[in-house]
């Protein structure tokens, strides 16, 4: 394939955007401070659970629609120092702490269902976000103040157990983020949570480099070689999902400290697919995905979401086009990409069955090559 | 093999500390400041004069917490400093009085009672219902 062709194929997604957002901008109106403002505290609140995506890919198993499962152990947590009244950074770090087991427990169970349904991650997770919300729900509705007490009377239900809808997380609220904010040419940096980002990416990197890491490669690239060369393929896969939720559950409580307010039966819903169409708008396919693509995807995505409601309505006269918009990009982007990754594999896998077919003839009209002479057979 | 589980169970003693030291630090508790008649073991400590209040250096109220009257403020952690001082006519009377006090991680709520402290009563802090 021509490599332009090719470059533009693979980016077609990142330059979709970048069209959308050259076109949109200047349409909504906003002054630059305001976009920067915005896309700053966007990327602040969001980098953590995009990166959070990124180590079931190196192994193989696609975008991990079961960082739901991650973002409910954060949920959990959340209500639990709510509850005992945990307030700033050390009900931060509390919650990540309780949420670890959670999401530990939660990554195992996911990462050996998906192990049953080799080929079929995607959909699997995705199915398996839905069930356990089901899950989380009885949990949280009936198992909250008649399971696990719960003192605190402003986030139960009037009935004595359940949790409310909406818990207020003042205590927390822009904790990480205010322990250090610089102010740069008008745009507030939220240092700590950048810093916590930074050790993130250096762990991707450093654990990438590891033999676990290059287990996980060696799965991605080939399951049954990795088998083969004395890879536990089952349990590195496990390990990949438990991580990936691990961080996930951090992440979610790194992005709800950031907004204040835990809706607590629906804050975890769109979480999966927002931050795999931000992933896959960086230019990260189903099966490749790095730190640049999260960033330059949770760029691009978050400018398209700011800016997209307000050129709505100047191009339009209505803002709810603009809302539409969104939703139907962040739907749109994911099944534009799979498509797209679906047609490149098959693309792919002509042109082996062409060369390799190119090969064997090529052996076959060879004065004494290895192939069997079909013409002198023939004769 | 046993070295490895070793390193584990020390590992998750260590967090389980970690989580109780963060419990007992991010700890949030609301003082309840009396400015009102108390009696403690039979003792009267009566309220006299208004005060001025900070509780670790951030001042409760925007004003002097008159004779009778009730404020709250709300806290993190297990030690905290109250300083006092005296108002009349609006205008400081007397010398500041700092009291360190530790409030317990089990008490959410807590009342502190100002004639009591200034009177340098030890129960001036009790839990509040």
């Amino acid at each position: 394939m021509n490599p332009i062709k090719k470059w533009l194929i693979d980016y077609s997604v990142p330059i979709m955007f970048i069209l959308i957002i050259i076109f949109a901008t200047p349409l909504a109106g906003y002054s630059m401070s305001f976009l920067a403002n915005e896309i700053m505290t966007r990327m602040s609140r969001n980098t953590f659970l995009v990166l959070s995506l990124i180590i079931p890919v190196i192994a193989g198993m696609g975008m991990n629609f079961g960082i739901v499962l991650g973002a409910m152990a954060g949920e959990i947590a959340l209500i639990l120092i709510t509850d005992w009244h945990i307030v700033g950074v050390p009900g931060v770090v509390l919650a990540m702490l309780i949420s670890t087991p959670i999401a530990i427990i939660f990554g195992y169970f996911s990462g050996a269902i998906l192990n049953k349904a080799k080929g079929r991650e995607m959909v699997t997770s995705l199915m398996l976000g839905f069930f356990m919300n089901g899950v989380y729900q009885l949990f949280v509705l009936y198992g909250m103040g008649k399971v696990v007490p719960i003192t605190n009377k402003s986030i139960l239900l009037s009935r004595g157990y359940g949790i409310r809808n909406a818990i207020s997380l003042d205590g927390i609220r822009q904790s990480l983020d205010n322990v250090i904010k610089v102010n740069i040419w008008g745009i507030q940096i939220p240092v700590m949570t950048w810093l916590v980002i930074t050790a993130l990416c250096l762990f991707i990197m450093w654990f990438r480099k590891t033999k676990l890491g290059q287990d996980m490669r060696t799965i991605g690239q080939d399951m049954e070689v990795a088998r083969a060369s004395g890879i536990d393929v089952d349990r590195t896969r496990i390990i990949s999902i438990i991580i990936s939720t691990v961080l996930a559950s951090y992440g979610m409580i790194i992005y709800l400290q950031n907004i204040g307010t835990l809706n607590t039966y629906n804050s975890h819903e769109q979480i999966g697919f927002f931050c795999i169409a931000a992933l896959l708008v960086g230019g990260a396919s189903v099966s490749k995905a790095t730190i640049p693509n999260a960033f330059i995807g949770v760029i691009l995505f978050h400018t398209v979401f700011v800016v997209s409601p307000r050129a709505g309505k100047e191009l339009i006269g209505d803002a709810q086009l603009g809302e539409y918009f969104r939703v139907f990009i962040t739907y749109g982007v994911i099944a534009f990409s799979l498509a797209l990754y679906a047609w490149k594999r098959k693309v792919e896998q002509e042109n082996e069955r062409r060369s390799a077919l190119g090969l064997h003839r090529a052996s076959l009209q060879k004065p004494g090559g290895g192939g069997i002479n079909v013409e002198k057979m023939g004769n | 093999m046993l070295k490895k589980w070793v390193i584990r169970c020390g590992l998750v003693v260590v967090l389980i500390i970690l989580g109780v030291f963060l419990y007992i630090v991010g700890k949030e508790h609301v003082i309840f400041i009396d400015n009102k008649d108390i009696t403690i073991d039979g003792v009267t400590h009566s309220a006299t004069a208004a005060y001025e209040i900070w509780i670790d250096g951030k001042q409760v109220g925007r004003s002097a917490l008159a004779v009778g009257k009730r404020n709250s403020a709300s806290v993190a952690g297990p030690s905290h400093v109250i300083e006092l001082q005296a108002i009349q006519d609006k205008e400081p009377v007397g010398e500041k009085i700092v009291k360190e006090f530790r409030i317990s991680a089990r008490d959410y709520q807590v009342i502190l009672n100002i004639p009591a402290l200034v009177a340098g009563s030890d129960l001036f802090l009790s839990a509040a219902e």
